[in-house]
């Protein structure tokens, strides 16, 4: 971009930063907003088409007086140049005042779409990590829970074990691993939905204490995991 | 494309562009050099001219013209400064208002990521 000579400082904003969500739109306007501001600071554009607009009435102004009749040296005739001339002087004022509104109104336009540019960035930036944060949330929410269940499996098969060591004696440590089995929040807490089955003659409150019971229902990380107990 | 609350620096940097603008432009005084420049030949150089049918501008009545003219464009030039500038520091205060809501936002995208269970636990269970 070649640098240009500005009466304030070079408003050079940046675009084409990066594929955001909406990156195409925010920054084919950034660019026209900060194409605006260069013509206006740089002095040969907008403002001075209107100034050179509103310069007319002025000098039709002048014409018109110009041509009124009057009598060289005759009364009032010195008035009357002087008058003409202020209107001139006047009507030049105006139009550059116009001028310069008009760069007012295209630097402030210009200036505050660029905000609002950068704003609906912040925005677009904002919204796509919330919706990665909620994906991943949840996409560790469900491989966590399986986890839970792969434990628990784990768990019961440690008791079928103990089960046959015992010559059937284990049977409600049997009862106890498949209340756990199912009440992580993975795949497999689908089938936690029904009553649990009970397998064997009784329950053994004792084996609600099991560790894998307790687990999740701190304050930490895994306390989501918590949610079904 | 994955992103993470370190793309929040990109807008918080071009609002700090328009804000460097801005600020040089209410440090700067008002621009008197285009108004300067067309009232210094007639003030400084008065001259005869002849008016409208025949008529003539003596030197004195063309500088009391001009100087009105040229007094009151000032006037008006700075006028208009004024209210500019206003109306960049009220752009600056909402400049001020997005960075500071952009800036603030990482902390608590990063806390909520960390504290739910989210991509960086993940990460810590089966990195």
């Amino acid at each position: 971009m070649p640098a240009l000579s500005f009466p304030f400082a070079n408003p050079d904003f940046f675009f084409g930063v990066g594929p955001y969500p909406g990156s195409s739109m925010f920054d084919t306007a950034l660019k026209f907003y900060q194409d605006e501001l260069k013509r206006s600071e740089a002095g040969g554009g907008l403002g001075q088409l209107a100034a050179g607009q509103a310069a007319a009435p002025a000098a039709g102004a002048w014409q018109a007086a110009t041509t009124g009749p009057s009598a060289p040296g005759g009364p009032g005739s010195g008035d009357l140049g002087y008058g003409a001339f202020s209107n001139l002087m006047r009507g030049q004022s105006a139009a550059r005042d116009i001028g310069r509104g008009e760069q007012t109104n295209i630097r402030q336009g210009a200036v505050k779409g660029a905000g609002d540019v950068a704003n609906a960035y912040g925005e677009s930036i904002g919204g796509q990590l919330r919706g990665q944060m909620a994906e991943n949330q949840a996409k560790s929410q469900n491989v966590l829970g399986a986890y839970a269940d792969i434990a628990n499996i784990a768990d019961m098969a440690t008791k079928i074990g103990s089960l046959y060591a015992t010559g059937g004696a284990a049977a409600p440590a049997l009862a106890g691993g498949m209340s756990g089995f199912g009440k992580g929040l993975g795949p497999f807490s689908l089938m936690n939905r029904s009553a649990t089955p009970q397998f064997g003659s009784q329950i053994d409150p004792s084996l609600l204490t099991d560790p894998m019971e307790q687990f999740g229902s701190g304050l930490g990380p895994f306390s989501l995991m918590s949610g079904s107990y | 494309m994955a992103f993470n609350t370190n793309d929040l620096n990109m807008p918080t940097a071009l609002d700090q562009s328009l804000a460097k603008y801005l600020t040089t432009f209410l440090h700067n005084p008002p621009q008197f050099e285009q108004t300067d420049r067309m009232f210094s030949t007639l003030m400084s150089k008065p001259s005869f001219m002849l008016g409208p049918g025949g008529s003539f501008i003596d030197p004195s009545q063309q500088r009391q013209a001009a100087g009105n003219a040229y007094l009151g464009e000032r006037g008006n030039i700075a006028s208009q400064n004024l209210k500019e500038k206003e109306a960049a520091a009220g752009e600056l205060t909402n400049l001020g208002r997005g960075v500071a809501g952009f800036q603030n936002m990482i902390p608590f995208l990063n806390a909520a990521n960390l504290g739910g269970g989210g991509f960086n636990m993940f990460s810590q269970l089966f990195g």
